[in-house]
C-alpha cells in the first residue's frame, strides 16, 4: 500500500548508500593528504641534510679524488684507491681547482708533466660548463617571447631593446614592449633575412641567453622545423643570419641547448639530444665537440665540464650515483670512474621513516620547476608500520565494540595505507558507528 | 527542486552582488597596480622580470579565491545549520544525498561565476601589457588559486555541516592540507602537469560532504 506520507520516509530509504560514500571519500582525502603532509613534517622535524659527492681527477695522483658527505659534519676526502687525506692535502691534489689557495700556501708555480702553471696561467685555462637537469628546456615552465640584444651595442655594457620577438608559424614576429603591438617593418626585416638563408618555419627550438649579465651577445640558435640550426644576432640593428653546418638528422634530435657568452668565445654552449648525447659547440665553425657521457641521464642527472689545462674532466650524477670522466686537452677519454653517493639511506631517520611510512605521496618539484605527483614504496620495512597500525584498529574496534560492518573498511583502509589509514581511522567518525545512525531520529 | 534554487537564490544574491563588487574594485586595483608598474619602470625590464626572473605581477590574486570560497561557504550553509533549519529541508521528498549535493551544485556554480570572473579580470590585465603567451601562462599558473577556492568553499561545507567540534576541527586540518596543496610553489606555470591531480583531491571533498550531512541529520544541529 502506498504510504500517506511518502515524504517522510524517502531520506532514509536513500540514505544507506550515500553515508559509506561520504565515509570512504573523507577517509581516502584524509589519507591522501596526510601520505603527502607527513613524511613532510617528518623531514623537517628529523631529516639529515647530505651534500652530494664532489668528485675530481687529480693531475698530482693521476687518479679520481672526492670529497663525500655521509651527513652532520662527517666528510671524507679520499682518492679511488681509498687512500684518505686532510681537506688541505685533498685540495692540493686538485690544484687547477684550488689554484688561489695553492698561490697564498705558496705551491705555485706548479710543475706538472713537464710544464709549469702560475695562477695566471691556470686561471686562463679554466671554464666550467654546467646543464643542470632543471634547466633543460622541457623541465621548466617558460614564455616562448625573448628579447634579441643588440650585439654591438656601443657602449660598455648590454642593455635590453624594447622590442621583444616570438617565432609564429610563418615568421619571426616582433612586438613593441611599450605598446604591446606588433612591430611590422622589424617582423619583415628579421623574417627575410631568415627566409633568404632557406629557414623552415615554423621553429622547434629558440635557444639563447635572455639577460644583460653577460659580456657579450651571441644571439639565439634556433633550429628550424627541419632540424636545420640557424644562429641569429642583431647586430648594428639588422639580421645577422648564419645557417649552422650542424646536420639536420642531428638538429631533429636537439633537446636543448644552453648558450654560454664566454669571454674566450672558444665554445658557444652545450647541446644535449633526446638521445642523451651531450655536445660543446664550438663557436668559430659551430662544430658539435661529443663529451663521453655513458650513463647520463640527463632528467635526473646534473652534468659539469671543468675544463682545465691538462685533464678536462665532464662530472654527472644524482643522488644515487656519481661518475666522471678524465679527458685529454682534446677531448679523448683519459680514465673514468663511477661512484655511488651515500644519500641519507641507512641513516636512522631514513630507516624509522622507511618502517613508519609504507609509502610517501608528494608532490613536489624535486628540484626542479613543475611540481609533479609522485608514489614511493618503501618496501617490506613499510608492513612493520602496517602491522602496527592495524594492532591500535582492531584495539579500537574492540574498545567500541564496532560491529564487524562498521569495522571492516576502516581495517581494510589501514591495512593498505598503515599510519596514514590510521589517523583518518582516528579523525573520521566510522561508517555506521554513532548511536544516533544505528536508531535513527523518528521524523518529526 | 526548482523552489530549492529559488531558496538558494534569495538566500545568496546579496552575498553574490557583495562579492561581484568585491571583485570589480579587485579587478580595478589590479589593472592599476600592473599600469603602475609600467609607468615608473621600462617595459622592456618588467617583460624580462615577468618571463626570467619569474616576477608575479598578478600575485595579489593569489588568495582572492580562496576567500571569496570561505566567504559563500558560510553565506550558504551557516545559515542552513543554524538552529537546525536544513532539517525542514531534509523533509521534503528528495534524498539526502540529491539534497546535499544540488545545495553543494548551487554554491560551486555561484563560486564558479565569482572565479572565472577573476580569471577573465587577469587575462584582460595581463593582455593590455603583454602579449598572448604571457596571458596563458598567468592563467595557467591562477589556476591552482582557483582551486584553493572551491577547496575552501567545500571545505567550509564539511566543517559547518560537521556537528561535532572535534570532527569539525578534523575536517577543517583536511582542507587546510588541500588548500596547502594549492599553493606549493611561487614559479610561474609550477602546476602545469599536476593540476589534473590537484582537481581530483579537490573533487573528493565534494562527496565526502555527505559524511557530515548524514551525521547533521542523525544527530547534531540543534
Amino acid at each position: 500500500m502506498r504510504p500517506r506520507s511518502p515524504q517522510f520516509r524517502a531520506p532514509q530509504s536513500r540514505a544507506p548508500l550515500s553515508r559509506p560514500l561520504g565515509w570512504l571519500t573523507l577517509a581516502l582525502l584524509l589519507t591522501g593528504v596526510s601520505a603527502i603532509a607527513l613524511p613532510r613534517l617528518y623531514d623537517l622535524a628529523f631529516a639529515v641534510d647530505v651534500a652530494p659527492t664532489h668528485l675530481f681527477y687529480s693531475p698530482v695522483r693521476e687518479a679520481f679524488v672526492f670529497r663525500e658527505h655521509r651527513g652532520n659534519h662527517a666528510f671524507t676526502y679520499a682518492d679511488e684507491h681509498g687512500e684518505t687525506f686532510d681537506r688541505q692535502t685533498f685540495e692540493q691534489q686538485i690544484p687547477f681547482i684550488y689554484y688561489r689557495n695553492m698561490a697564498l700556501w705558496g705551491l705555485l708555480p706548479l710543475t706538472l708533466e713537464g710544464r709549469t702553471f702560475d695562477a695566471d696561467t691556470i686561471r686562463d685555462a679554466r671554464q666550467v660548463f654546467e646543464l643542470k637537469a632543471r634547466e633543460i628546456a622541457d623541465r621548466r615552465p617558460s614564455i616562448a617571447v625573448y628579447p634579441l640584444l643588440e650585439s654591438n651595442p656601443g657602449r660598455a655594457r648590454l642593455r635590453f631593446p624594447e622590442d621583444v620577438f616570438r617565432m609564429t608559424d610563418n615568421r619571426m614576429e616582433f612586438l613593441n614592449v611599450d605598446v604591446n603591438r606588433v612591430d611590422a617593418a622589424l617582423t619583415a626585416l628579421f623574417t627575410e633575412a631568415l627566409t633568404a638563408e632557406g629557414f623552415a618555419f615554423p621553429a622547434r627550438l629558440v635557444a639563447g641567453k635572455p639577460t644583460i649579465l653577460k659580456p657579450f651577445d651571441e644571439g639565439y640558435l634556433i633550429v628550424d622545423a627541419e632540424g636545420v640550426v640557424f644562429h641569429v644576432k642583431r647586430t648594428d640593428g639588422q639580421p645577422r643570419v648564419v645557417r649552422t653546418p650542424i646536420p639536420a638528422d642531428l638538429g631533429r634530435a636537439i633537446r636543448h641547448i644552453k648558450v654560454t657568452e664566454n669571454e674566450r668565445r672558444e665554445i658557444l654552449g652545450l647541446v644535449l639530444t633526446d638521445d642523451d648525447r651531450l655536445f660543446l659547440l664550438r663557436a668559430e665553425d659551430y662544430g658539435l665537440i661529443p663529451l663521453p657521457t655513458d650513463g647520463y641521464v640527463p632528467d635526473r642527472m646534473d652534468a659539469k665540464l671543468l675544463i682545465n689545462p691538462l685533464y678536462p674532466t665532464v662530472v654527472f650524477g644524482d643522488d644515487a650515483m656519481v661518475h666522471a670522466v678524465a679527458m685529454t686537452p682534446d677531448f679523448d677519454p683519459v680514465a673514468s670512474y663511477s661512484r655511488p653517493v651515500p644519500g641519507t639511506r641507512g641513516l636512522p631517520h631514513d630507516v624509522v621513516a622507511g618502517a613508519l611510512f609504507p609509502f610517501t605521496l608528494s608532490l613536489d618539484d624535486h628540484g626542479g620547476a613543475f611540481l609533479t605527483w609522485r608514489l614511493d614504496g618503501h618496501g617490506w620495512a613499510g608492513l612493520i608500520g602496517i602491522a602496527g597500525s592495524l594492532l591500535l584498529v582492531l584495539g579500537m574496534a574492540r574498545a567500541r565494540r564496532a560491529p564487524w560492518r562498521a569495522a571492516a573498511p576502516v581495517v581494510a583502509l589501514v591495512a593498505l595505507t598503515g599510519v596514514f589509514g590510521l589517523l583518518a581511522a582516528l579523525l573520521v567518525p566510522w561508517p555506521r558507528d554513532d548511536r544516533a545512525s544505528l536508531a535513527p531520529r523518528p521524523a518529526t | 527542486m526548482p523552489a530549492l534554487f529559488y531558496k538558494e537564490w534569495l538566500k545568496l544574491r546579496p552575498v553574490l552582488a557583495l562579492l561581484i563588487a568585491g571583485t570589480l574594485a579587485f579587478s580595478v586595483y589590479l589593472f592599476l597596480s600592473v599600469r603602475h608598474q609600467f609607468r615608473i619602470e621600462h617595459a622592456e625590464m618588467l617583460y624580462y622580470q615577468a618571463n626570467h626572473i619569474g616576477r608575479l605581477f598578478y600575485e595579489d590574486l593569489r588568495y582572492v579565491p580562496l576567500v571569496t570560497g570561505v566567504i559563500l561557504a558560510v553565506a550558504q550553509i551557516l545559515p542552513e545549520v543554524q538552529r537546525g533549519r536544513l532539517r525542514l529541508s531534509l523533509h521534503l521528498p528528495i534524498g539526502l544525498a540529491p539534497l546535499v549535493l544540488a545545495h553543494l551544485l548551487i554554491g560551486l556554480a555561484a563560486l564558479g561565476v565569482i572565479l572565472a570572473l577573476d580569471l577573465a579580470v587577469l587575462a584582460l590585465t595581463i593582455g593590455t601589457f603583454f602579449p598572448a603567451a604571457f596571458v596563458a601562462s598567468a592563467v595557467t599558473t591562477a589556476l591552482p588559486w582557483m582551486l584553493a577556492g572551491v577547496a575552501a568553499y567545500l571545505g567550509g561545507a564539511l566543517a559547518l555541516l560537521e556537528p561535532d567540534r572535534r570532527v569539525q576541527a578534523a575536517n577543517l586540518v583536511v582542507t587546510a592540507g588541500v588548500v596547502w596543496l594549492c599553493h606549493l610553489s611561487r614559479q610561474y606555470g609550477a602546476y602545469d602537469h599536476a593540476l589534473w591531480g590537484l582537481a581530483g583531491l579537490v573533487a573528493l571533498m565534494a562527496p565526502a560532504v555527505l559524511l557530515p550531512a548524514h551525521r547533521f541529520r542523525d544527530g547534531g544541529g540543534r
